[in-house]
């Protein structure tokens, strides 16, 4: 009975391959695109290429192109942190909240302690840290489904920053030091991106060339087996919340200095964005979660998104789209796992 | 037209091929009105096939005729088996743990409903509570089944099975009722059987525990490579004689391993009361070059050991290897120099999506790592060449995905991961099972290449009796948690599941 369950996948595969060598050129083709690993990057072209067209002067800008890396710099850095977290098999669903959290803490703190700017940025950041932690132990220690205990702590998360406001916007909260830190440019380039460049390359550091990396794929696509063959599971479960934990924190630091006020209403949006884009990146580049593929993910979103703004459609345009990509991306994963190339990871 | 010679169940020309393999052989059973009916062989004699074609859910090959209580049954297919009166209770009993007696009771046949659609509890429980009275149960209906005891939970499938029986049902089938009941409420399950059977209705009662069957049957027929071997009345054979039909002498005593080996090889394993939910304070030594076998029969702690050694289930005890003590955790015991290939290779095995290169790696990644990162290049060399030391088919590609290969190929993989580490100990469950004849032969081969010329110690834990009698120095037969037997090689595949079936409780008993 095992042997079927293991022959079925290869044999679909093969049918499938077999089919596309033959009949239906029109089908064939559409089969190619969508089966290619870089579909989102013609689907960035054709992106650019219409708006290009359509409004040439306000979407070939630099500023647009400032402004789309750096406003997708924070949701690409907390796509990074839940791809961390998928990696390992857990789904955060708590980490714009978290990112939210960190932003008023760090501006709270701000307005009411003056001292060091970095003091400030280091204690918020292992405060957040912590929560990360009761957060792993519920999942890891007590086996609560990490997407049940990350959507409660989403919610306490929300209520501390809340508490924290009482509602208001902390405006008094980051000295111009803290905001350069946020805003500027490295050679040129928005900070905030240069932030997800280098966050990128460490993740991708340790997702690919470390054998860490090999553990959480291990842990996410199957904990038993990986036990089994000597992984501390537990222990990458916990990393990998943990890591989500931290990157979602260092978001809101950023957000926090790059916006220059703090209120509870910013993080939660950025939840569904980041998540829409490790599910697309997980159909791209690699047969499972990838971090290049994240990325790329996150900007063919935000630069459609942008060019819709500019073009001057109304604001349910940025939900409505980040949503049907989320659902397209999901479908398109679940359809290839059928098929027996599972994507390792997280599976919702 | 009922005669009272009309037999409850007839089956003639029963056959069933799948691809190559011939499960079922023109078998015939009568199985007569009101009797209990013992149906007892040894692994893959046929006896599932035989109960899953009476259930419908395999379609047997052309030929066969059915008849119950003189009607005709077309078998292979499910409804009219029900229809016909045929009702199964199969061993893992089907129930759901969480819900107690009465929604698992009323949950496929009906809640007994008010006018306003809503459940009539009161009367949903009355029901029940009648249903297993029938059956001389009596059992907390408001808690999960999953907390009551095994006859208890038995008793609950019992009489779902048998729901409006007294309408319809002819012929109560019980696949293995006791495997994972304990003993002393195996007398109490009994008595249910015997209720039911007082009132007129025929059981099939198959079991590996043949004092079970000579308890409680007044027939019994024997199955042996998928044939009918014999039927004959229950008190007119003995134990040794039934043991005897079974097995058949048909398999030659084994071609003991070419090597010999050396008697004064050194222990590179020994365990000490190892217990667990199944085990009972097992003590096991394999030496240096040596080929254990485990044999018993289901829940007699045979498919504990590999994972108990290997502390990848909890257990007590003392393990140690080359004489330091090794923790019960798979990390302690990969670093003591243990392996385990475990039974279920899809589930707790592989990672199926994964490429054969990351699977072998996966227990020692950390050996690859150069200059703070992964050496890829020296991954993929070692993976190929443990693919084609192990001759993993088709192309020992090692980017090949894991899912997309045959079972015997995904099982030389595992092995070749766990060979590629060079333990001191092998421990292997099921190392065969779903896997072709020729990965079989090299599987085997690669484990008596390692056990003689790479000093490794191995122990083998299988059903299959024939695979032990080949490979094994030594063969240690469990019963109910306890060490039965210590068979040494030349060891014949029937003097193993002649050990396996006689177990201990007999001889208490009788």
């Amino acid at each position: 009975m095992t042997d079927t369950a293991i022959t079925a996948p290869s044999v679909t595969v093969s049918a499938a391959l077999a089919e596309t060598a033959g009949s239906g050129a029109l089908r064939n083709a559409s089969r190619k695109v969508f089966r290619t690993e870089f579909t989102a990057l013609y689907v960035w072209v054709l992106i650019i290429g219409w708006f290009s067209l359509r409004i040439p002067d306000t979407f070939l800008s630099t500023t647009t192109m400032r402004i789309i890396m750096s406003d997708s710099a924070v949701t690409g850095i907390l796509a990074l942190g839940a791809l961390i977290a998928f990696s390992t098999g857990s789904i955060d669903l708590s980490f714009g909240a978290m990112a939210g959290f960190s932003m008023v803490l760090v501006a709270k703190l701000g307005e009411l302690y003056h001292v060091n700017t970095i003091l400030i940025c280091l204690a918020t950041f292992a405060i957040c840290l912590g929560i990360g932690g009761i957060t792993s132990v519920i999942v890891v220690r007590y086996k609560v489904p990490s997407m049940i205990a990350t959507l409660g702590m989403a919610s306490v998360l929300l209520g501390l920053a809340k508490a924290i406001t009482s509602g208001a916007t902390i405006s008094g909260g980051t000295s111009t030091t803290f905001q350069a830190f946020g805003r500027g440019t490295f050679f040129g380039l928005p900070r905030s991106f240069c932030y997800l460049v280098v966050a990128g390359a460490v993740v991708w550091y340790i997702l690919e060339m470390l054998p860490t990396g090999r553990r959480m794929f291990a842990t996410g696509a199957n904990t038993e087996a990986a036990r089994l063959a000597g992984v501390r599971t537990s222990r990458i479960q916990v990393g990998g919340l943990l890591g989500s934990a931290a990157l979602a924190s260092f978001a809101g630091i950023v957000l926090a200095a790059k916006v220059g006020l703090a209120s509870d209403s910013v993080g939660p949006p950025f939840l569904l964005p980041a998540v829409a884009a490790v599910f697309l990146g997980s159909t791209q580049i690699k047969h499972r979660i990838n971090v290049l593929g994240t990325l790329i993910a996150v900007y063919v979103l935000a630069t459609g998104i942008k060019g819709l703004q500019l073009s001057g459609a109304a604001s349910w345009v940025e939900d409505f789209f980040n949503g049907a990509a989320l659902l397209i991306a999901v479908t398109l994963a679940f359809r290839r796992q059928r098929q027996g190339t599972r994507p390792q990871g997280a599976q919702p | 037209m009922l005669t009272a010679a009309a037999h409850a169940l007839s089956i003639e020309g029963l056959s069933k091929t799948f691809g190559s393999t011939r499960a079922l052989i023109d078998v015939d059973l009568q199985i007569a009105a009101g009797e209990v009916h013992g149906l007892v062989g040894v692994n893959g004699s046929g006896k599932s096939t035989l109960i899953k074609t009476l259930s419908g859910y395999v379609q047997p090959d052309d030929g066969a005729v059915a008849s119950i209580n003189g009607t005709p049954l077309r078998m292979g297919d499910p409804v009219a088996a029900a229809e016909g009166g045929l009702r199964f209770v199969h061993q893992d009993l089907g129930l759901v743990d969480e819900l107690d007696a009465v929604d698992n009771y009323a949950i496929g046949n009906g809640f007994i409903r008010r006018v306003s659609g809503s459940i009539d509890w009161p009367a949903t429980r009355a029901r029940v509570t009648e249903a297993l009275g029938e059956l001389g149960v009596q059992l907390d209906l408001r808690r999960p089944v999953g907390q009551l005891s095994a006859s208890a939970r038995t008793a609950v499938a019992v009489a779902r099975a048998l729901v409006g029986w007294r309408d319809g049902a002819q012929l109560l089938v019980l696949d293995e009722p006791t495997a994972s009941m304990p003993d002393d409420e195996v007398g109490r399950l009994f008595n249910v059987i015997r209720a039911v059977n007082a009132s007129g209705l025929a059981v099939i009662y198959v079991s590996h525990h043949l004092d079970e069957v000579f308890e409680l049957t007044q027939h019994v027929t024997v199955l042996r490579d998928g044939r009918r071997i014999a039927t004959v009345p229950t008190n007119a054979v003995s134990h040794d004689e039934l043991v005897e039909l079974m097995t058949g002498g048909v398999h030659d005593p084994s071609p003991t391993s070419d090597i010999a080996l050396s008697t004064s090889s050194p222990v590179a394993l020994a365990a000490t009361s190892i217990s667990t939910s199944l085990l009972r304070s097992i003590d096991i030594e394999v030496r240096v070059g040596e080929i254990v076998g485990v044999a018993g029969l289901s829940d007699s702690g045979r498919e504990h050991l590999a994972k108990a050694l290997f502390g990848a289930i909890p257990r007590t005890g003392t393990v140690t290897v080359g004489g330091s003590t090794v923790a019960a955790d798979p990390v302690a015991a990969i670093a003591a120099g243990l392996a385990l290939v475990p039974a279920e290779r899809l589930r707790v095995g592989l990672i199926v999506a994964d490429s054969a290169r990351a699977n072998l790696s996966l227990p020692r990644i950390a050996a690859y790592r150069r200059r703070g990162r992964l050496h890829r290049a020296s991954e993929t060399a070692d993976a190929a060449e443990l693919l084609h030391r192990t001759k993993v088919k088709p192309d020992g590609n090692p980017e090949r995905i894991v899912a997309t290969l045959s079972g015997g190929n995904q099982q030389k993989v595992l092995l070749a991961r766990w060979l590629g580490v060079q333990p001191t100990v092998l421990l292997l469950d099921e190392p065969t099972q779903g896997v072709d004849i020729s990965a079989k032969s090299d599987v085997h081969r690669l484990l008596r290449e390692a056990a003689r010329n790479g000093g490794l110690a191995v122990i083998v834990c299988s059903t299959d009796s024939i695979e032990l009698a080949e490979l094994c120095d030594r063969v240690i037969v469990l019963c109910r948690g306890s060490i039965d037997a210590e068979l040494l090689a030349p060891v014949s595949a029937d003097d193993i599941e002649r050990h396996c079936l006689t177990d201990a409780r007999e001889e208490i008993r009788s």
